[in-house]
């Protein structure tokens, strides 16, 4: 019994259990890209430190949340040569959303949210590997409901899959898809085990298991996992990492990533 | 052998005034949630001493597989033995960036000449956390203790096991040298270690 307890304790304290994926380079041919998605925060586009944040991986296509329209003139300005393709949806509030890209961009829809929050962007990015379609998402924060706090609170988890099932379903069957974003949940939240349920998987847990993408400032403590890059069976992932960078609440989440056959 | 036995002086005498005000200045504007114990059961039960007041600092290491830096915290606490079975402490931690402080109370169930267990509850700002805590004296008034704890980190559980030593110094004065391993949510891959020291005096 002691020696089960000593093994217990020992694989705990040396972290055993299953080992993250190790980084890895490209396959030459099988056209890989970098994927980001950054929620920078609707008031720091005056922030020198956020908006460099956003190139500094130098990802291939990017797709942000709550972009203002200040912030869609910082960027314009600022990444017109790194990323001479741009969408932006630049909106008040939380709703904005944008997308950097090397490759050309085909807008495939703004669509509505379901419960009457945050909307998703559906778009076609032309990659070394072939077309790959997007979801730009932001689903609904803890408190945003149309109810009362409590409801809200508790209401979370099946007003995302709400919202992922809507979203999902505008997408190209058959087409090499990435849902990523501010997915306001942990990797065991409502709307990535639906994704995962069909065959998608969650990027960064797979190389940084227990990594935060979102850190209450000044509070050291207090930071959660709720962006999120999901791609499905039509890529093979070759690493993934947060950028430790700018003063939004959310940290830059990207993923390299190739495709999974010829 | 229970604590009869050490003839413990039970008369209260109060710290001077300038201690207790700087005391509570000092967990009022510091504190978050403890990154170690530094407040073995032993504390205050063999010396017939009643009041103790502390500081240290902690490191806690990164965890295995996240992007993310070691962090220092600074620890303060005074405890008061309220009872022979009974210590209440005021616990206040900070960094650069935050500062928050509470309570904790702590019930020793078993006083022997080399062994005190008890359990303990905290209760803070954004902080609660429960304890199974135990010392074995080693030598004179030194002590081996340890405290498994249940606590919260940021909005998730955590557990922690912490080992450490508590040896006299001098005329009160106690060194606590700490580690402790911890698992956020429980989770293998959210391991830190925490490796702290500290001054005590007692009176």
């Amino acid at each position: 019994m002691l020696g089960r307890a000593c093994l217990v304790v020992g694989f705990l304290l040396t972290a055993c259990g299953p080992a993250p994926l190790k980084p890895r380079d490209a396959t030459p041919g099988m056209g890989d890209f970098k994927m980001q998605t950054f929620n920078v925060y609707q008031a720091a586009f005056d922030d020198p430190a956020t908006v460099e944040a956003i190139g500094a991986a130098d990802a291939d296509v990017i797709c942000l949340q709550e972009i203002q329209p200040q912030w869609e003139t910082v960027i314009r300005k600022r990444y017109a040569e790194q990323y001479p393709n741009m969408l932006f949806h630049a909106a008040l509030g939380s709703d904005g959303l944008g997308i950097l890209s090397r490759y050309s961009l085909q807008e495939q829809g703004f669509h509505a949210d379901p419960i009457g929050q945050h909307p998703s962007w559906h778009v076609i990015a032309d990659t070394p590997m072939g077309p790959v379609q997007l979801l730009n998402l932001h689903l609904r924060s803890v408190f945003r409901g149309e109810t009362t706090k409590v409801d809200s609170y508790f209401n979370l988890s099946s007003d995302h899959l709400e919202e992922i099932e809507k979203f999902s379903s505008e997408c190209v069957p058959g087409m090499p898809t990435i849902a990523a974003g501010d997915y306001n949940e942990e990797p065991t939240g409502s709307a990535v085990e639906f994704l995962q349920s069909k065959g998608y998987r969650n990027a960064l847990p797979l190389y940084h298991p227990g990594q935060g993408t979102w850190r209450n400032p000044p509070a050291w403590q207090f930071e959660q996992t709720i962006d999120h890059i999901l791609f499905d069976h039509g890529f093979d992932p070759l690493n993934a990492w947060v950028e430790d960078r700018g003063n939004s609440d959310h940290l830059p989440v990207v993923v390299h990533l190739q495709a999974a056959t010829p | 052998m229970l604590l009869e036995r050490f003839q413990v002086d039970t008369r209260r005498r109060w710290p001077p005034t300038w201690l207790v005000v700087l005391g509570l200045v000092a967990v009022v504007l510091t504190g978050c949630a403890p990154l170690a114990d530094f407040r073995p059961p032993s504390a205050l039960v063999r010396n017939g001493k009643t009041f103790e007041v502390g500081g240290g600092g902690v490191y806690v290491s990164p965890r295995p597989y996240v992007i993310e830096s070691g962090h220092g915290n600074g620890q303060l606490w005074f405890t008061d033995r309220a009872a022979d079975w009974l210590s209440l402490s005021f616990v206040g931690a900070f960094d650069t960036r935050s500062a928050l402080g509470g309570a904790a109370a702590l019930a020793r169930v078993i006083t022997t000449d080399r062994f005190v267990g008890g359990t303990g509850l905290e209760l803070g700002f954004a902080w609660g956390g429960a304890s199974l805590s135990g010392s074995v004296r080693l030598f004179d008034d030194a002590w081996l203790y340890t405290a498994p704890r249940i606590s919260n980190w940021g909005k998730f559980l955590d557990f922690g096991l912490p080992l450490g030593v508590s040896i006299p110094l001098v005329d009160g004065f106690v060194l606590r040298v700490e580690s402790q391993a911890s698992w956020e949510k429980f989770a293998y891959y959210n391991r830190r270690i925490h490796v702290g020291g500290a001054v005590a005096y007692e009176w």
